[in-house]
């Protein structure tokens, strides 16, 4: 079997002696859509800002395909192939939205600064194919039309497929979606489901997604790992996840808690 | 690619005006104006384009302008030597300032920049050994470039060339990451940008320009006094991009032809040019934030 796109092992974080996270290990296999799930305050927001370099573990392991990655930076996570979304969205204001999507993907296909400041032939190709394959990106996420204005200009639900666009342009290794339902009305909802599905069906993505929203996680994932006060405590199929005591009464609360 | 062309159209038009300035005096406010024009474009690539405001800018322009002086004097070399020597010297003092304060984050570098500031006039004023203190040091300018409508000629190719590397810099990839880490730094990290270095780059690119301008302002002048370089002269910097308009090409070039030639315009006020350029600075902020040519361009587009 191959190594698991991503493993975290035994990840503990502090914070002035307050333990956000108590030695977590879980993995995310390839292709796997796998779901994150806790109440508020239970270490989501930690998992994502520790694997995609924002933080830094007081002790664990973060090992990509096989590879310690520990502790590097979050553009180094990057150009390991970790792409994100946040909670509160964010885009390049002043920039277009076809300009927002093409900067990520010049990251690994654009060309180098000294070519680009002397507009070489070849600096000038690859410019025109980062923004030719952004606008691809936009038609697949039917906002081909707004290419052109500014990303700040754009609806919550808009900015929101963007930054889907965004991650999946750079074609990642694992896409991270930190809540991306947070905000959004429900038909919004519904398109975002499909699209989720869509980017691990047609193009392979790996996507660890941080959520709230059950119905998004019950929809989409293959596995959900949950978590209460910076443990986890159950590890599956939604399907059978939501149904263990410990989650009712830690996720969904004491009232259905009764009832099991 | 509209805009080199014009910048070019633009400075051959300006190649006239010794023929049509009979008076040396407005020679020399061209001059001037000129190297304000390096000063304030050189600036904007940090202000405007990557979103850091520093009032160090007259330090960086100070440290050009003493390295072309305190090198003629133990060397005897002329402009051609000084004007590498010069970037050079300002740009590993950027990269010495920006180490530590380009990774503080909101108005830290401002006032890190300040301090710095302050330091580079002190040692300028009060080193005499080496800097010649309050006097400052005197510049002899190599007599192929004495005269005055020569001395303009090479200010205005520098001052091209200048501009020209900043647009084509700020028209690059590098300038797509400047507009990035302006706009959201978290942001451009995690797509993969190497924020630190980026601007740390770009801090000694605008640091080396500056000190270029200062190189060509101790020849124009022939001499340097440290009263020249104070956090004044940072501040009309700063207040030039602000009216032309930060982030955009012509905004600091604009800004900076204003500002040196209404003051000669209007002379009989000089003595309360910091005065206006300070209600000048709060006008702008608070009614046309985005400078004189955003506003015209905002117009435009609508």
């Amino acid at each position: 079997m191959t190594a698991p796109i991503l493993e975290v092992r035994g990840l503990t974080k502090t914070f002035a002696g307050m333990v956000a996270l108590d030695d977590l290990s879980f993995t995310v296999n390839e292709g796997e859509i796998a779901g994150l799930i806790g109440p508020n305050g239970s270490g989501k927001s930690t998992v994502v800002n520790l694997v995609s370099g924002v933080l830094i573990p007081t002790s664990g392991q973060v090992v990509m395909r096989g590879q310690d990655v520990t502790g590097a930076a979050s553009h180094q996570m990057a150009r390991r192939g970790v792409a994100r979304t946040f909670q509160m969205i964010r885009l390049f204001g002043t920039l277009s939205v076809e300009d927002n999507i093409a900067l990520a993907l010049q990251q690994k296909d654009g060309p180098g600064y000294l070519p680009s400041f002397f507009r070489t032939a070849a600096a000038r190709r690859q410019r025109a194919a980062a923004g030719v394959k952004a606008r691809d990106m936009l038609k697949l996420f039917d906002l081909e039309e707004k290419a052109s204005n500014l990303a700040s200009d754009l609806s919550i639900g808009q900015r929101r497929m963007v930054e889907l666009a965004r991650g999946l342009a750079s074609e990642p290794t694992i896409f991270i979606l930190d809540e991306p339902a947070a905000g959004l009305a429900p038909h919004n909802v519904d398109r975002l489901i499909d699209m989720i599905r869509r980017m691990r069906d047609e193009f392979g993505v790996t996507i660890l997604l941080v959520e709230h929203v059950m119905r998004v996680v019950q929809s989409v994932c293959d596995r959900v790992v949950v978590l209460d006060y910076g443990q986890k405590i159950a590890d599956g199929p939604p399907a059978e996840v939501v149904n263990q005591p410990e989650v009712i009464e830690a996720y969904i609360g004491l009232g259905r808690g009764k009832d099991a | 690619m509209r805009t080199p062309l014009i910048l070019l159209l633009t400075a051959a038009i300006a190649c006239a005006l010794p023929a049509v300035l009979e008076s040396g005096y407005f020679i020399n406010v061209a001059i001037i104006a000129l190297i304000y024009v390096i000063l304030a474009s050189s600036l904007d690539i940090m202000m405007g384009w990557t979103g850091k405001f520093s009032f160090a800018h007259a330090a960086f322009f100070g440290i050009g302008a003493y390295t072309a002086a305190m090198m003629q004097r133990s060397f005897g070399t002329d402009l051609w030597v000084h004007l590498p020597a010069g970037m050079a010297s300002a740009a590993l003092f950027g990269v010495l300032l920006g180490l530590p304060s380009l990774r503080l984050q909101g108005h830290f570098l401002a006032i890190m920049s300040i301090a710095f500031q302050t330091v580079v006039y002190l040692v300028l004023a009060q080193w005499t050994d080496v800097t010649g203190g309050h006097y400052g040091l005197s510049v002899e300018v190599s007599p192929e470039l004495a005269n005055v409508s020569t001395f303009y000629f090479v200010t205005l190719g520098c001052t091209l060339v200048a501009c020209l590397f900043v647009w084509f810099l700020t028209h690059s990839r590098f300038g797509d990451t400047l507009t990035a880490i302006r706009d959201d730094e978290t942001l451009a990290r995690t797509i993969g940008m190497d924020t630190n270095i980026v601007k740390i780059i770009a801090f000694a690119i605008s640091s080396a320009l500056a000190g270029g301008a200062g190189v060509l302002m101790a020849h124009h002048i022939r001499g340097v006094t440290p009263n020249d370089y104070t956090v004044m002269t940072s501040a009309t910097i700063v207040a030039m991009a602000v009216l032309g308009g930060r982030g955009k090409f012509w905004g600091p070039v604009v800004g900076a032809l204003i500002l040196t030639i209404l003051p000669e315009v209007l002379s009989d006020l000089a003595e309360y040019k910091h005065i206006m350029y300070g209600a000048l600075l709060i006008f702008m902020i608070m009614v046309m934030p985005q400078g004189v040519v955003g506003a015209l361009a905002g117009r435009k587009a609508k």
